[in-house]
């Protein structure tokens, strides 16, 4: 490795038509991502969202269990956002509160649910064999349980309370993951690069976090973010069998639960609280889109 | 450009690579032995499937372990045995032991990592570097490989990369760890003549400034002409001939040798004559039976080479080798020359 210069110089003057040289006027670095992933349309709708579950103390107009039985199943007007329900409550309020409890529970299930599953899943693709087998038995063993009824089951032995159903939840979403991961990182584990890694004596562990992961993150963050809806509305099932939030506590699936004996004539009881699953999950899912995207550098650079 | 030392830094005995598959055995690789010494270039051609990149896989171990069985007499790198070594020895092995270099550049390269970073991994694993000296080593690799401008091209990515570039990072990861031996796969495969050309020359320059052996598989009977001190050419599986550079193509002694060489383009020829080709395909490696396995493509085959499958014999030249009855001494065939 004595002389690089020299080493150049000769290629050069020895086959002159062979420079590889690509215009050096071309921008050579990256943007930031972050700064420009922060300022992306869905960053800012769910730094909103956010927001407004976090602040929802200060811009909630009522409490979260502020009776009034006089304003009774009230359809929206401007003194009710989103009208009240049969306890007189005020739904924009308790949609504000829920949101807290809702996002927290949604992300942080998701969350415990992907860190098992991508870690089971990588290694159980990429070491393959015995470990593939004795990994996939047991996912098989989660998976042939409804998800619901798995989570129940988890509440009932570790006890009810909200840390356990967090904990349920994500349990529960850990064989969507695992799966989706062995498969990827079957297929990666066979890939030039895998076997380039392998060949200058790179260690197995390294190979899967520093290769193997990277290459699978994407599909990863589109399942969470569908995930963190799913999420919700399990913890929200489990709430409404009593094995979850109780009843005076705002949560957005409870509501939605909540609201469906009066659907006929008090719509605005469950759809608020629906909508508002539903557009936090849109909003997730853009963000998760467009992390992927700041996430590939091939992408990055448009 | 033989400076060959007494002890060989790889010696090869019998090596045979199988594959369990549901139908049955495959045989990829059929009880191969050859020496590699420092210094030296040893070339491996032969036609797709004929065993060449599955033999360099063995080499390091790098074949799938719950499919693949290796098998050989002796296979030891540097006076160890390969086969026996554990995990800890195989991965001081793989790096500064022997260094890969692959058949397509795009595809060896992580697309989500810098090229600098995957040339640092193994730097910072085998010779415990910091993050700051091997990122300085690193440039001087690259460097090294003719990469212009390496303090800036250090941190792209490998789709900034041209062909040939990505597979001059290739030969920098390959050599980041100076290993004893450098096992080219199809090196040049993907690039186009001129790229191929400086790829080469690198190639021999580093063979001359680091005294490392290599092992380069082509099908490319121009490159190793070319670069090669010897020649193995493989057919389904077996090294049917082996000798010198010079010998081989002054002297072959099997015809699969003579169609590979009359296969090749000629300047003088005229651009509409047909190539010549070999005809058939190679037999079942599931199945190859006991006859001469080129037999049944070969236009001199006679009854004997069904019968018994002929054995690597010497010829007269120094260190020639062939496996075919005809060229044997009492054989039917002329050898051309």
């Amino acid at each position: 490795m004595s002389q690089p210069q020299d080493m150049m110089a000769d290629m050069q003057d020895g086959t002159p038509t062979t420079v590889l040289a690509i215009p050096a006027t071309r921008p050579r670095r990256r943007k930031p991502v972050w700064r420009r992933l922060l300022l992306s349309p869905s960053a800012i709708a769910l730094i909103i969202i956010v927001l407004l579950a976090a602040f929802a103390g200060v811009i909630a107009p009522y409490g979260e269990a502020q009776i009034n039985p006089v304003a009774a199943l009230e359809p929206p007007s401007f003194a009710h956002l989103m009208g009240t329900d049969t306890f007189g409550r005020d739904i924009f309020s308790r949609v504000l509160y829920g949101g807290r409890l809702s996002l927290m529970i949604g992300c942080s299930a998701a969350a415990i649910g992907a860190t098992i599953g991508v870690l089971v899943g990588m290694a159980a693709g990429y070491f393959g064999g015995r470990i593939d087998s004795i990994a996939m038995r047991i996912i098989d063993v989660l998976l042939a349980f409804p998800g619901t009824l798995l989570a129940i089951v988890i509440v009932a032995v570790l006890g009810p309370n909200l840390l356990n159903l967090v904990l349920a939840v994500g349990i529960a979403s850990v064989p969507g993951y695992a799966r989706l991961v062995r498969s990827l990182s079957l297929s990666i584990r066979e890939s030039d690069y895998v076997t380039a890694a392998r060949a200058t004596g790179v260690r197995s562990w390294t190979i899967i976090f520093r290769h193997v992961f990277p290459n699978l993150r994407n599909s990863v963050i589109v399942y969470a973010t569908l995930n963190i809806a799913t999420a919700i509305l399990n913890a929200a099932g489990l709430g409404f069998l009593g094995l979850g939030s109780k009843p005076p506590t705002a949560e957005w699936g409870l509501m939605v639960a909540d609201g469906r004996e009066t659907l006929e004539i008090a719509w605005w009881i469950t759809a608020f609280p629906g909508l508002s699953i539903l557009v936090t999950t849109l909003v997730i899912y853009s963000f998760g889109e467009t992390l992927t995207a700041a996430l590939d550098p091939r992408q990055s650079r448009q | 450009m033989t400076t060959a030392s007494s002890a060989p830094l790889l010696k090869v005995r019998n090596l045979s690579v199988y594959f369990r598959l549901e139908e049955g055995v495959l045989t990829a690789v059929d009880r191969i032995s050859f020496d590699v010494f420092g210094g030296q270039i040893l070339g491996l051609v032969g036609e797709s499937g004929s065993g060449k990149s599955m033999s360099m896989l063995a080499l390091a171990r790098l074949i799938p372990q719950d499919i693949g069985i290796i098998a050989a007499d002796e296979l030891s790198f540097d006076g160890e045995p390969v086969l026996s070594m554990n995990t800890r020895q195989l991965k001081a092995l793989r790096g500064p032991g022997i260094g890969f270099i692959f058949q397509n550049p795009l595809s060896s390269l992580n697309p989500l990592l810098t090229i600098g970073s995957q040339i640092s991994e193994s730097l910072r694993s085998h010779m415990g570097l910091s993050r700051k000296a091997a990122a300085t080593r690193t440039i001087d690799l690259l460097a090294r490989v003719g990469i212009p401008d390496p303090k800036q091209r250090v941190d792209d990515y490998p789709h900034q990369f041209s062909g040939g570039m990505r597979q001059r990072a290739m030969i920098a990861m390959a050599i980041a760890c100076e290993p004893k031996l450098i096992l080219a796969d199809e090196p040049t495969t993907a690039l186009d003549v001129t790229i191929q050309a400086q790829i080469l020359e690198l190639l021999v320059s580093i063979v001359e400034e680091t005294g490392a052996g290599v092992i380069i598989v082509t099908h490319d009977l121009g490159v190793a002409a070319n670069i090669c001190d010897h020649v193995n050419v493989m057919y389904a599986g077996q090294i049917v001939e082996s000798a010198p550079v010079d010998d081989l193509f002054y002297r072959p002694s099997m015809p699969y040798t003579w169609g590979l060489l009359d296969s090749i383009p000629r300047i003088d020829h005229a651009a509409t004559d047909v190539l010549p080709f070999i005809g058939g395909r190679p037999p079942d490696p599931m199945d190859f039976g006991s006859a001469c396995r080129f037999a049944p493509r070969c236009s001199y085959a006679r009854p004997a080479c069904i019968a018994r499958m002929p054995n690597l014999s010497d010829r007269d030249g120094v260190a020639h080798l062939a496996r075919c009855l005809g060229t044997e001494s009492s054989g039917w065939l002329e050898v051309q020359s």
